[in-house]
């Protein structure tokens, strides 16, 4: 690939990253939402991207069935995202956390199954999509190509990191969370209501992923499907950043966005998972914990 | 005493016995005469119609309501007294877009249930599959698949009951071409056997008609991310682009292709926009593209096309553009039966070699024994308002008159040497 005037032209190489970054501050909206519930249950969840993908459909109903403005649309879909996690924890998980850890992965699985029959049920089988609410044009540089309605999706995934990142380093139940996750035990001996916490994270996790799903609602479209994808990436994003840590969540998934679109672009979009994947078997053979995670055990956030 | 009374008693039972014979004699001299009136439909046998189609799996979304209009004509043509003087029966079975399924399928139709005509499948693959078994028992077959394929190994003993894709992209070239001014086209499509037919076809025409394609790119089913595809066809600027998107993929493909090539940039498409559900979902970022149709759609005018589909409406509460393809195939079968009073197929098939102009759902049938097409009017649309489909315009309609493939169908086989060359002198073309 010749780069210049008679090749391609860098704006769209620039537009390949932005595009990379865009999708990948959703897939570290979902690793973070891993590693959070990670970290809280010494689980994966596998259940991330449906939870990502009810997000989307809650939105989706104010924003086009119920004719709500998309903020209004948003911050319920948050809530409601939020109240699920509080739920699904109480009613589905509490009781497995004192057995054995694989029966939590498999509840997971099959939250996720029932979550899809369940979009399937309330929404049908038809992809949906969300009404255009940000009418503004283009705007074209050459051939870097600014889309207003990406640029404020993008702002938005950025500030919803930098607020979680502050929430759990600056705040008293940011600190309990972490302190949970290092030591149950201990942080209750402190003083922590661990219970809470712990239902806390999960409902934390619950309306991290569904924000990552609204945001990849808006930028292709809604389905039943959805959900697989993008809890795969979010999933390999975690991994790449080392399970468990959230500044490395967040890296791991615009490292993502960025190698699966530049690689589709310079490569084949044929090979775009292909190449996303690639790299995460790289830095697993290199650096098994993860690219933010020193030694070679595993730790909680 | 009680003597008389038992021979009073029996008096009055041969009384009775005689009424009740008089009675029987009555009723089976009414009966008889409503069996002379009504005999042709309500005795004879009937007229079996044996249909493999999708009621299950993805197919089923053209595969039902195709079969759910099969059954609509049946009954308007039992209620207007049958074929031939005997009613019809619809006979199907689930052959979930699977050709495997269909073969098994046409067996039991047509060594079974002994039908009389047979529709072999839901796709084109189907029908490949399941149309041998047809041939074999010299079975009168229609289909609607739209590949050129099994119509062309077909050899005459199967026609179709659509606009094949080779005239709705005929149209839509043309009119891209001639009209739109357009000289320059990418096309993005979808990687399956579809998409890849439908971007031969459109390529082959828009050279043809002094076009160039400059750049082809694809997608993968499931693929919702097109963004690397669309910057890359952007970088060749070309007057337009010629998008074949399924399904859940067709609205963000067209989102991100609006995003990445600008507004300027022409959209050209295939009927997947006449489908209510993308269209629902892709909203206003339709309006202004073009797409290809067969001509059985609510927005064409024409009154014997409206007719039918107002039927639909009123019998089954919808109308889906698949349905259009199930009224053709049964009006063009009724009329070839009656013509040819019979069912069997030698003679129904001639009957529908013959046909001129006649008038169905789609427009006029004709049959072109250089192609075995009948239906060879396509048309282009352009949505004005989103979502709502009856605002959409015809912008353009086109009819082919020539032959449409390098080869006819071999109709030697079945209908002997000198057939090919009769049919070419009975439609002017020799």
């Amino acid at each position: 690939m010749k780069v210049g005037e008679d090749g391609v032209e860098i704006g769209i190489i620039i537009n390949q990253i932005i595009w990379g970054v865009l999708v990948g501050v959703s897939y570290s909206l979902l690793a973070i939402s891993f590693s959070l519930i990670f970290a809280a249950a010494g689980t994966i969840n596998f259940a991330n991207g449906e939870f990502a993908m009810l997000g989307a459909y809650f939105c989706y109903t104010i924003v086009s069935r119920l004719q709500g403005s998309i903020l209004l649309g948003a911050f319920v879909a948050i809530f409601l995202c939020f109240l699920f996690g509080v739920i699904v924890e109480r009613l589905a998980f509490r009781k497995l956390y004192k057995l054995d850890p694989v029966l939590i992965v498999i509840a997971t699985i099959g939250i996720s199954t029932i979550l899809k029959n369940l979009v399937l049920i309330i929404w049908g089988s038809f992809s949906q999509s969300f009404p255009e609410v940000i009418k503004l044009e283009t705007i074209r540089v050459g051939s870097l190509t600014i889309v207003p309605l990406n640029m404020i999706l993008l702002i938005v995934g950025v500030f919803v990191m930098v607020v979680f990142h502050l929430f759990m380093t600056r705040t008293r139940m940011g600190t309990a969370m972490r302190a949970t996750a290092q030591n149950n035990k201990a942080a209750s001996l402190m003083g922590v209501n661990t219970r809470r916490t712990i239902s806390l994270t999960w409902a934390l996790g619950s309306l991290i992923a569904g924000i990552g799903g609204i945001l990849i609602g808006f930028i292709y479209n809604l389905s039943i499907e959805m959900g697989s994808l993008l809890g795969i990436k979010g999933f390999a994003s975690a991994v790449i950043g080392g399970f468990g840590n959230i500044a490395g969540a967040m890296f791991g998934g615009i490292l993502m966005g960025i190698t699966e679109n530049l690689g589709a672009f310079v490569v084949s979009f044929y090979y775009k998972d292909l190449i996303a994947f690639l790299i995460l078997i790289v830095i697993l053979l290199l650096k098994p914990t993860g690219l933010f995670i020193r030694g070679r055990a595993f730790r909680r956030v | 005493m009680e003597r008389n009374r038992v021979i009073i008693e029996g008096g009055n039972n041969m009384v009775l016995l005689r009424i009740l014979r008089k009675g029987i004699m009555a009723t089976l001299l009414i009966v008889s005469i409503i069996f002379f009136i009504w005999g042709p439909v309500g005795a004879a046998e009937p007229i079996k119609f044996g249909v493999s189609t999708a009621i299950s799996g993805d197919a089923a979304a053209y595969g039902k309501p195709f079969l759910d209009a099969i059954q609509m004509m049946a009954n308007i043509f039992n209620e207007e007294g049958g074929m031939i003087g005997r009613p019809l029966k619809v006979i199907y079975y689930d052959d979930k877009g699977v050709p495997d399924a269909a073969l098994e399928i046409c067996k039991k139709l047509v060594h079974e249930d002994k039908v009389h005509t047979l529709q072999p499948g839901s796709t084109s693959g189907c029908i490949m599959t399941g149309m041998p078994v047809g041939k074999e028992a010299k079975v009168a077959m229609w289909g609607y698949g739209l590949a050129q394929d099994w119509l062309s190994q077909g050899e005459g003993m199967i026609w179709r009951c659509a606009a094949p894709d080779e005239v709705m992209i005929a149209a839509l070239a043309q009119y891209a071409v001639k009209r739109l001014g357009v000289r320059t086209v990418a096309i993005m499509h979808l990687d399956t056997f579809y998409g890849e037919t439908s971007k031969n076809v459109f390529v082959r025409w828009v050279n043809k008609l002094g076009g160039k394609v400059t750049l082809i790119t694809t997608y993968t089913e499931g693929d919702r991310d097109f963004s690397s595809q669309f910057m890359t066809l952007a970088s060749k600027k070309p007057d337009a682009v010629y998008l074949v998107a399924q399904g859940g993929a067709a609205a963000p493909a067209l989102r991100q292709l609006r995003q990445f090539m600008g507004k300027e940039t022409k959209v050209l498409s295939d009927n997947n926009w006449f489908n209510p559900h993308v269209r629902k979902e892709a909203g206003d970022s339709a309006n202004g593209i073009y797409y290809y149709v067969h001509p059985a759609v609510s927005v064409n005018p024409d009154p014997i096309v409206q007719k039918w589909l107002k039927e639909c409406e009123k019998r089954l509460g919808t109308y889906h553009e698949i349905m259009g393809r199930a009224l053709v195939g049964m009006a063009v079968m009724k009329e070839a039966i009656t013509r040819a009073k019979t069912t069997a197929a030698i003679p129904v098939n001639k009957e529908i070699h013959k046909m001129k102009n006649f008038p169905t759902a789609m427009g006029p049938f004709t049959y072109d024994p250089r192609d075995g097409e009948g239906i060879k009017t396509g048309m282009v649309v352009t949505p004005k308002a989103g979502g709502d489909l009856t605002k959409d315009q015809v912008v353009f309609t086109h009819t082919i008159k020539d032959a449409l493939y390098d080869r006819p169908p071999n109709y030697a086989k079945y209908f002997g040497k000198d057939y090919y060359d009769q049919l070419l002198k009975f439609h002017g073309l020799k």
